[in-house]
C-alpha cells in the first residue's frame, strides 16, 4: 500500500471467512434473505419431488413393469405429493411473499423478524424429519419406513387399523 | 383529451361486450333445451363409440346428465376464455409501446362504473346460471326416488374385490355385476347400497355413473339406469391400498330374459360334481372355506369372495387377471404372483392338491 493517498481503515469486506458468511445466512433475520432460503430449499425440494415423479413415470411407461416394487411406488407418489405442496410450492410463496410485501408496503421489515426466521428453519426441520422417514424400515427399529397412504392420507388407510407404524 | 378518449372508448367497448354477452346468453337458451333432450337419448348414446371407460359415451341418465353438464360448463367457459383472450391481445397489439411514446406516460384512466359494473354483474349471473344447472344435476341424480320395482344390489367393498348381494333375490356374488337393462319409457333402475368392509373404496363405472365413495360405517346410494346392453368397465376410485389399481368393475348390462336367466343360475347351490370330491376335501381342509363361501357346502367363510359360481365371471382377483385355468392355478398356489399384496395367503399346497383345487374350481358354474 506504497501511495500518498490516505485510506481509511482497512476494508474488512473484502476477504470475509466463509464461516462468517455462512453464520450470516444461517442465522439471518432480513426478510429479503429469508425470502432467498424459502426460495433456496423450494428448488431443493423441487428437484427431489422431480425425482420422485420420474420415478413414478418410469415406472409407468410399460405396463407390467417392475421397475420398483407397489410398495415403493406407493410411497413414491405419496411423497411426491405432499413434497410438491408443502415444501415447494408453499414455500415458493412464502418466499415471493417474505421478499416483496415488505418492500412493497414500505416496511422496513416483517414484524416479528426472529419469528419470521423460526418459522422458515421449523418448515425446513419438517422437511428433513418427513425425508428421514425414508431411512426406516428394517434399518432403525420403530422408525417405521415413508407414508405410503397418499398425500391425503385418508383414515381408515392412512389410520393406525391400516397403516401399522405410521 | 386523453382523459376522455378513454371514458368513451370504454362505453363504446362495454356497450360492445354487453351486446357480444346478450347474444351469447341468447345463443345458450336456445342451445340448452338440445342438451337436456332425450331425443339424443332414444338412439342409445350421443354418437361417440364406447371403449368400456369413455365418459363422453354415457349410457345411463346419471352419466348422461353429467356429460352434459360438462359439455355446458365448457360452452360458458370456452366463451369466456375466447372473450377474455381476443381483448387481451387486442389491448397487448393495440396500446403496445411504439418509438413516438418514448417518454410519454399513456392516458391515465381512471376507472369507469359502467365497466366496473358490468364485469361484476355478468360473471354474478354467469355463477348464478352454473350453479342452478350444477345443483339441478346434483338434486336429480342424489335424489331420484326408488321405484319399487327397482333390482337392488349392495355393494360391498373390500381390499381388494367387491362383493355384490342382491338382497331380494337371494344372490351372493363377487367383482362382477350383472343388471337389467332399463328402457326409457319403463324404466328398470339399479339402485346401490354401497358398503365397506375395510378402507375407502370408490364405485365408478365411468359410462354408467360418476364415482360414490364407499365409506366405513357410512352407508351410501347410488343408482344407475343403463339403456345399452353390454358390458361396462369400472375400477375403485379411491385409493384403499396396494392393489387399488387391481380392484376392477365389471357390470354386465343384460336384456331382461339374459337377466332372468342369470339370477336363476346364481340362486342355484354349487354344482355337485363327482368327480370333483377329491378338489373339495382339499378346499375344505386347508382352510379355504374359513375365508370362502361355495352355496350348498359347509364352506361360508365371508372374508373372501363367494365361488359358488366362479366359473360364471370371465376374471379372477377383480379383474386382475382372465378366468383361465392357468391363472386359477397361478393365483391359488401363489396369489402374489397377480395381485402382490392381496390378502389371500398362499397355502403352500402340493401339485397334485393344487390340480384338484383347480379342476374342483372349474366344475363351479
Amino acid at each position: 500500500m506504497s501511495s500518498n493517498v490516505i485510506t481509511a481503515s482497512v476494508r474488512q469486506t473484502d476477504a470475509k471467512p466463509w464461516v462468517d458468511e455462512l453464520h450470516q445466512w444461517l442465522a439471518t433475520v432480513d426478510h429479503k434473505r429469508l425470502g432467498i432460503l424459502y426460495i433456496v430449499s423450494a428448488l431443493m425440494f423441487l428437484v427431489i419431488g422431480g425425482v420422485e415423479a420420474l420415478i413414478i413415470r418410469i415406472q409407468l411407461m410399460h405396463s407390467h413393469n417392475n421397475f420398483v416394487s407397489p410398495e415403493v411406488f406407493n410411497r413414491m407418489f405419496t411423497m411426491h405429493g405432499t413434497t410438491m405442496i408443502f415444501f415447494v410450492a408453499m414455500p415458493f410463496l412464502f418466499g415471493f411473499a417474505n421478499y416483496l410485501v415488505p418492500l412493497m408496503i414500505g416496511a422496513r421489515d416483517m414484524a416479528f423478524p426472529r419469528l419470521n426466521a423460526f418459522s422458515f428453519w421449523l418448515s425446513f426441520l419438517g422437511a428433513l424429519l418427513l425425508y428421514f422417514s425414508f431411512l426406516g424400515g428394517s434399518g432403525l427399529y420403530g422408525a417405521g419406513n415413508a407414508p405410503d397412504v397418499g398425500w391425503w392420507s385418508y383414515a381408515p388407510l392412512g389410520a393406525r387399523a391400516f397403516s401399522p407404524g405410521a | 383529451m386523453a382523459r376522455n378518449s378513454g371514458v368513451k372508448n370504454g362505453r363504446k367497448e362495454m356497450s360492445a361486450r354487453r351486446t357480444k354477452s346478450v347474444l351469447s346468453r341468447c345463443w345458450q337458451i336456445v342451445l340448452l333445451p338440445f342438451w337436456s333432450t332425450s331425443a339424443l337419448w332414444a338412439v342409445g348414446t350421443d354418437g361417440t363409440p364406447s371403449n368400456g371407460t369413455n365418459i363422453f359415451s354415457p349410457a345411463s341418465t346419471p352419466a348422461k346428465s353429467i356429460a352434459d353438464l360438462s359439455i355446458f360448463v365448457l360452452v360458458i367457459t370456452g366463451i369466456i376464455f375466447v372473450v377474455v383472450f381476443a381483448l387481451l391481445s387486442y389491448s397487448v397489439v393495440k396500446f403496445r409501446m411504439r418509438a413516438i411514446d418514448a417518454g410519454r406516460e399513456p392516458a391515465q384512466v381512471y376507472g369507469s362504473t359502467q365497466i366496473e359494473l358490468a364485469w361484476t354483474i355478468i360473471p354474478t349471473l354467469i355463477v348464478v346460471v352454473l350453479f342452478l344447472a350444477t345443483a339441478r344435476v346434483i338434486h336429480a341424480v342424489q335424489d331420484a326416488p326408488e321405484p319399487s320395482d327397482a333390482v337392488e344390489v349392495t355393494v360391498i367393498g373390500h381390499q381388494y374385490w367387491w362383493e355384490f348381494r342382491y338382497p331380494k333375490l337371494g344372490i351372493v356374488t363377487a367383482n362382477e355385476l350383472h343388471i337389467p337393462v332399463s328402457n326409457p319409457s319403463h324404466p328398470t333402475p339399479t339402485f346401490v347400497q354401497l358398503l365397506s368392509a375395510d378402507t375407502d373404496h370408490s364405485f365408478w363405472v365411468p359410462e354408467l355413473a360418476g364415482k360414490t365413495d364407499l365409506i366405513p360405517n357410512h352407508p351410501n346410494r347410488m343408482w344407475v339406469d343403463p339403456q345399452r346392453t353390454g358390458v361396462f368397465l369400472g375400477q375403485c376410485a379411491q385409493y384403499c391400498g396396494t392393489q387399488h389399481a387391481k380392484m376392477l368393475l365389471r357390470i354386465s348390462v343384460d336384456g331382461p330374459e339374459d337377466f332372468a336367466t342369470w339370477v336363476r343360475a346364481q340362486q342355484k347351490p354349487g354344482v355337485e360334481d363327482a368327480g370333483a370330491i377329491a378338489g373339495r376335501g382339499v378346499f375344505e381342509r386347508n382352510a379355504c372355506m374359513n375365508c370362502h363361501a361355495v352355496g350348498g357346502t359347509p364352506a361360508d367363510g365371508r372374508f373372501g369372495p363367494d365361488l359358488t359360481h366362479l366359473m360364471s365371471r370371465t376374471t379372477i382377483a377383480a379383474g386382475a387377471a382372465e378366468n383361465t385355468r392357468d391363472n386359477l392355478r397361478l393365483w391359488i398356489q401363489n396369489p402374489s404372483a397377480i395381485k402382490p399384496s392381496s390378502l389371500m395367503p398362499s397355502m403352500k399346497l402340493s401339485d397334485t392338491d393344487l390340480d384338484a383345487v383347480v379342476s374342483y374350481m372349474e366344475t363351479l358354474h
